[in-house]
């Protein structure tokens, strides 16, 4: 366990934070989480990690008031995390979307729309944003029952920011989205990072969490193993990397002497190489039609105007 | 708060009517009504075929009603907690409150709905049947003043005899063997002179079958010593008889006199004191008072999805179903255990035992009472049908006692479990 850095700006502040689901009986059966303690700060973007069955998932639901804590503290914008207003300053993506099957998609984000009580105009401007950037306008008057796992994904994900929340909690944010549809998710969270957004996500896709995280925490068996920022985990600071432009093979060979004299140790030499993420991005969009897809998500660009600039009239 | 509370109220009630279960429910409705009138036979005559068509279909229709109202709200929100639709409905900032409420409101207009379209379907057959294409005016008119009209009961004057005071059940009025009983009746200022007035009567006698007919006459006369209207035939023992008697002036006094003039197998009759002999007033139109009976059925469905909306929220659809059906069940048995119990003290010997059986059934049947409706007070089936007058306090009544207590109290019980209630266990 990793003490908790209490701040006076920690969005959320968890000490001490045990959950054990019990029988029937109510005699314990599994303890999901140990005494954990972590502090998310404003405007960070925090990663949960950890393998199936470490307690990331149980650690979200107490954050989202879901689940009550057995046993510790834990705050959400200073208040209990089943403080109802507090609630409207959160947006949350749960690991299945789990969406009304009758409603089209449209409905669905007019629906929460409502709920934090946005005037209608304002509802639409949203609306019509989000499904663009999720790229589901083409789609947005089929029942989501007829939608694949993917363009669920995408609705799930236009109403978590429905109300352009100070905090999004996304449970497994790229589960289910093809290559395009995780980077644009990746693109996003940092959109919503340098507007001063708190983003905690839980992922085991580990590429995903090392590109947008601030800080992470390594769960296992419910207890926080290891957290801080990412470099400082990842940097191997006894090690050093040179990239510079292709040499020819004599005058390479005179920089690596140069370089085994200085270190006394045979360095490395490779090419470097995209991530094939970027590879599939570069080869899609040579091939992108001009006219949108009559089925399925269309690949959309860039984030929802009201989510990259400034809050404006968006009702009481 | 009313923003939240429509927005549910509004997805509950889009998703139920795009659901298949709402196209079957309404079929069922329809086929059930309209289907009726072919498979049901009367005695004969206009006014018992409407009557039976009124009691079966009005019955059917709030009973399949009842069902799904019971039914769609115990899924409505435990359906929603295990396809975790609920989980981010409730990290949205929405008090428990607001949804249970919002749910309400929806499942009670698709209620409306529904027994909107059942009693527009009832009273359409129910004209359709009785046109004057189909129906002699006799008919017609005997209909309109018996069974499709709204009469209220009045009861006698207090009597210058005492009946006899309640040993082992009612008070009774005894008729011996070619004895008299009379009875005085004010009639009251808001009757139409135009309109009919009957007699209403029923009584058992002191033999051991019940149903062999007794041979009687009745004499009506008025406050101006004028004979106005009497018959002498044979009538059933434990069936109400209704006689009709001609127009009568209002504030006029009525005497009504039984002999007892059966000498073939010679009885004693008994009246019960309170509702032996009674007469019946026109008090409204028969189209107001199926509008009452419909709103009664409403406040019972009030009541039901109150019931399957609180069961729906501290558990899980299957074990929810069952919770709103069990009780369903006990307030049912309830009413009918009471009557059980009146035949227990009259047909079981020993006495000591039929005593001890009746006072534990008591018990049971009081406990039972305490912790459920009074569904049987409020049953439009005991007023329609036979033309009984449903007055607008009974309505209201219903509505504060089924709807506002017990569906109040539950509303109460359902908003603080489900805000105290864990969503993302395993088992949810």
């Amino acid at each position: 366990m990793v003490a908790s850095t209490d701040s006076p700006q920690a969005i959320i502040h968890a000490e001490a934070l045990t959950k054990i689901f019990r029988d029937f009986w109510h005699r314990p059966k599994v303890r999901a989480v140990n005494a954990i303690a972590f502090d998310v700060q404003a405007g960070e973007v925090f990663g949960l990690l950890g393998p199936n069955g470490s307690g990331k998932t149980t650690t979200l639901r107490m954050i989202l008031g879901l689940l009550a804590p057995t046993r510790g503290t834990l705050s959400v914008f200073g208040r209990s995390p089943r403080d109802v207003e507090s609630k409207a300053r959160i947006g949350y993506l749960p690991e299945e979307s789990c969406l009304y099957p009758y409603l089209t998609a449209r409905e669905t984000l007019n629906f929460y729309g409502r709920l934090f009580k946005l005037t209608r105009a304002a509802r639409r401007t949203c609306i019509d944003q989000l499904l663009e950037m999720t790229g589901l306008q083409h789609a947005q008057h089929r029942p989501v029952s007829e939608f694949s796992k993917g363009m669920a994904r995408r609705v799930g994900l236009a109403q978590a920011l429905i109300n352009d929340p100070d905090l999004i909690v996304l449970d497994e944010p790229t589960a289910g989205l093809d290559p395009i549809g995780c980077r644009q998710v990746k693109d996003l969270i940092l959109t919503l990072a340098k507007r001063g957004k708190t983003v905690i996500l839980s992922s085991h896709l580990l590429a995903d969490v090392e590109h947008v995280c601030d800080r992470v925490a390594i769960m296992g068996d419910g207890v926080i193993l290891v957290q801080g920022r990412v470099r400082d985990l990842l940097e191997q600071h006894d090690r050093c990397r040179l990239t510079f432009p292709a040499l020819a093979p004599d005058r390479l060979e005179a920089v690596l002497q140069a370089l085994r004299r200085e270190t006394g140790d045979t360095p490395a030499v490779d090419h470097p190489t995209r991530t094939l993420e970027q590879f599939f991005i570069e080869t899609i969009d040579q091939v992108r039609p001009e006219k949108a897809a009559p089925t399925g998500a269309t690949p959309a660009e860039g984030v929802a105007e009201f989510l990259a600039g400034d809050k404006k009239d968006r009702g009481p | 708060m009313l923003t939240r509370i429509i927005a549910i109220s509004g997805l509950t009630l889009r998703t139920a009517i795009r659901s298949r279960v709402f196209a079957l429910l309404i079929a069922m409705v329809v086929i059930c009504i309209a289907g009726l009138p072919l498979a049901i036979k009367g005695d004969g005559t206009a006014a018992g075929q409407a009557q039976l068509f009124m009691h079966y279909a009005f019955g059917l229709a709030v009973f399949l009603l009842s069902i799904a109202a019971a039914w769609a709200a115990a899924g409505a929100v435990s359906l929603e907690v295990s396809g975790r639709q609920m989980h981010v409905l409730v990290t949205k900032p929405v008090h428990a409150a607001e949804i249970w409420l919002g749910k309400w409101l929806g499942l009670m207009t698709i209620n409306l709905v529904m027994l909107g379209l059942a009693g527009g379907l009832m009273y359409g057959l129910l004209r359709w049947t009785t046109r004057s294409a189909v129906l002699s005016a006799g008919d017609r008119a005997s209909l309109r003043e018996e069974v499709l009209t709204a009469h209220s009961l009045v009861t006698p004057e207090p009597p210058a005899a005492k009946p006899v005071p309640p040993g082992v059940g009612r008070a009774m009025f005894v008729v011996p063997p070619a004895g008299t009983q009379s009875w005085s009746f004010r009639v009251p200022e808001r009757v139409n002179p135009g309109d009919a007035i009957f007699l209403q009567f029923q009584f058992a006698t002191s033999r051991i079958e019940r149903q062999m007919p007794v041979t009687g006459s009745w004499l009506i006369g008025a406050d101006d010593a004028q004979p106005r209207f009497s018959t002498q035939r044979s009538f059933t023992p434990n069936v109400s008889h209704a006689l009709k008697l001609p127009p009568a002036r209002p504030g006029q006094r009525l005497m009504v006199t039984y002999k007892n003039t059966e000498t073939a197998t010679p009885a004693t009759v008994l009246f019960a004191a309170d509702a032996g002999a009674r007469l019946l007033i026109r008090e409204s139109s028969f189209e107001s008072n199926f509008i009452r009976a419909l709103l009664l059925a409403l406040a019972r469905l009030a009541f039901f999805t109150a019931l399957g909306l609180t069961a729906g929220a501290l558990f899980s659809f299957p074990v929810a179903v069952f919770t709103a059906f069990a009780f369903l069940l006990i307030t049912g048995l309830s009413g009918w255990a009471g009557t059980e119990s009146m035949m227990i003290e009259g047909d079981l010997a020993p006495a000591w035992l039929a005593h001890l059986l009746d006072a534990a059934t008591r018990g049971v049947i009081h406990v039972a009472h305490g912790i459920t409706p009074p569904l049987a007070r409020f049953e439009p089936l005991n007023f329609l049908p036979v033309g009984a007058f449903i007055p607008w306090t009974l309505v209201g009544a219903a509505w504060g006692i089924l709807a506002l207590a017990y569906g109040g109290g539950l509303a109460v019980l359902g908003i603080w479990m489900f805000s105290r209630r864990e969503m993302g266990l395993a088992a949810n």
